[in-house]
């Protein structure tokens, strides 16, 4: 009886000794075992403003990196950031944003390049401290696309009239075919984002404008054609990215880690989201969300 | 007249010979003492059990709320402990809520090695920490079903059935309630 009363306080008087330490002590020091991680950030798909549904998924979008650049920056276990990116691009504003992101974060970033990480793909890149892809990556795509869909044929073989009250004479530009006029204010759009890229690519990579300009044309390049042309720094699989992320943060024995993906209940949350959508619509509905999608498309892209 | 002799012998009972234990602090009611057990070892959201480096590569950041997540698991109990009432008086005529949660409350006296397993962790030794922190709380989950069992005297299969139907109870109420939300959500969004 007496061990067993022993042993009662033992536990209460070291339970309540290592909840003090773990609450008033000092946290881990740097340099202590778990503070050399690296965290790996996978960015997959089109770059876009807002993603499917609550959770998102399938595009990469500057809310979704804001949250994993924060959680890094948090955590002082976190020394470094690897984005791994295998992406063809997508919306400007978006790229520009995560672009930005990405620049101001304070912990060393290294961009590992998976199966592409083409035009606006690359635009986030290149905001990296440095990058690293694989020999047969496909990079580049430096330029910008624009295309403005006309719908009149479309409405008039629904039979649905438009008419369009407007204030301002190319207001309506994008719902009917370009006048000639029209054609060059688009191009003079497209330019003007062009050299957005140009100047973030020469910026972030530390290029001359010019060199960057002469690779601006849309080309793709393999990842060793890019390292050649100064595209990106290295060759290499996510492990030399994380390698290199560790040389930069100046740990010797960086651990990869990753943000566990959605659990099962998380899942099944996003599930009952698109169903609850799907729900909510039908064949006409959807035909009409198509257009309205189409109409409201920005019209340039990376 | 439950001293604190009397709950300090209860809780070296629950290590040595948890049954008798279990239910003489179902008969007993130790509530003060269970209930400030239970929030005791509930405080383990605080402490991120990655703190100490996680050697398998995959990664728990900390909780975004730790104290939300500790009013969560509080509700969350409070839930299973009224669906295990529930459950146990649809079959038995035996014990009570307030017994329950004085058994279970003392039975979640292991949980507080917990406390210094994280410390351990920080301190350079993750791997056996997480070891023995999980045959901590596999010990704490069999002596909930043994409070289950010696408050309602109910047979071992009854107890685990109990224990498993109350689980499952409490996550179908939050499936639901999710559920429920999302819909609402999902037609706001679609409106």
């Amino acid at each position: 009886m007496r061990i067993q009363r022993l042993l009662v306080w033992g536990i209460l008087i070291v339970a309540v000794v290592s909840l003090g330490v773990l609450l008033f002590g000092p946290g881990p020091a740097s340099g202590d075992v778990g503070n050399n991680k690296v965290l790996v950030v996978r960015l997959y798909g089109a770059i876009e403003e807002s993603g499917m549904g609550i959770l998102g998924g399938g595009s990469i979008t500057p809310e979704f990196v804001a949250k994993q650049l924060a959680r890094a920056e948090a955590d002082p276990r976190v020394q470094a950031v690897v984005l791994r990116v295998s992406s063809p691009g997508g919306s400007i504003a978006a790229s520009q944003e995560i672009y930005s992101l990405i620049a101001r974060f304070p912990k060393p970033v290294v961009v590992s390049m998976g199966d592409q990480a083409a035009s606006g793909g690359y635009y986030i890149s290149a905001a990296a401290d440095a990058i690293v892809a694989n020999p047969g990556t496909i990079t580049g795509s430096i330029g910008v696309i624009s295309a403005v869909t006309n719908l009149e044929g479309l409405y008039e073989k629904l039979g649905i009239e438009v008419e369009i009250i407007k204030t301002g004479e190319h207001k309506d530009m994008l719902q009917r075919a370009l006048t000639d006029e029209e054609r060059q204010l688009m191009q003079d759009l497209s330019d003007e984002a062009w050299r957005q890229f140009v100047e973030a690519v020469a910026e972030g990579r530390g290029l001359d404008v010019a060199h960057v300009e002469q690779l601006a044309t849309g080309e793709v390049f393999t990842g060793s054609q890019a390292l050649e042309l100064g595209l990106v720094d290295r060759l290499g699989d996510l492990d030399a990215a994380v390698q290199l992320a560790g040389e930069l943060a100046g740990i010797d024995d960086p651990v990869p880690v990753e943000i566990e993906s959605p659990t099962l209940w998380q899942q099944l949350l996003g599930s009952v989201v698109s169903i609850a959508r799907s729900a909510r619509t039908h064949e006409l509905a959807d035909l009409f969300e198509t257009i309205e999608g189409l109409k409201a498309a920005p019209p340039l892209r990376y | 007249m439950k001293s604190a002799a009397n709950l300090v012998d209860r809780l070296g009972g629950i290590l040595t010979r948890p049954t008798g234990a279990l239910r003489a602090a179902a008969e007993e009611r130790h509530l003060a003492a269970a209930i400030g057990l239970i929030l005791l070892a509930s405080l383990r959201p605080f402490f991120s059990p990655a703190e100490g480096g996680d050697p398998i590569g995959s990664y728990v950041p900390p909780a975004p709320s730790p104290a939300g997540e500790w009013a969560l698991g509080i509700v969350l109990t409070a839930l299973f402990l009224l669906s295990v009432h529930l459950i146990a008086r649809a079959y038995t005529d035996h014990g009570s809520l307030l017994g329950l949660i004085s058994a279970y409350g003392l039975a979640a006296f292991p949980k507080l090695l917990h406390f210094p397993l994280l410390l351990w962790a920080r301190t350079g030794a993750p791997q056996p920490a997480a070891v023995v922190s999980y045959a901590v709380s596999l010990w704490a989950l069999v002596l909930t079903v043994l409070a289950v069992r010696e408050s309602y005297r109910l047979r071992t299969a009854g107890a685990v059935v109990t224990v498993i139907a109350a689980a499952g109870a409490v996550l179908l109420l939050l499936t639901l309630l999710a559920i429920g939300s999302l819909l609402l959500l999902g037609l706001a969004l679609t409106a």
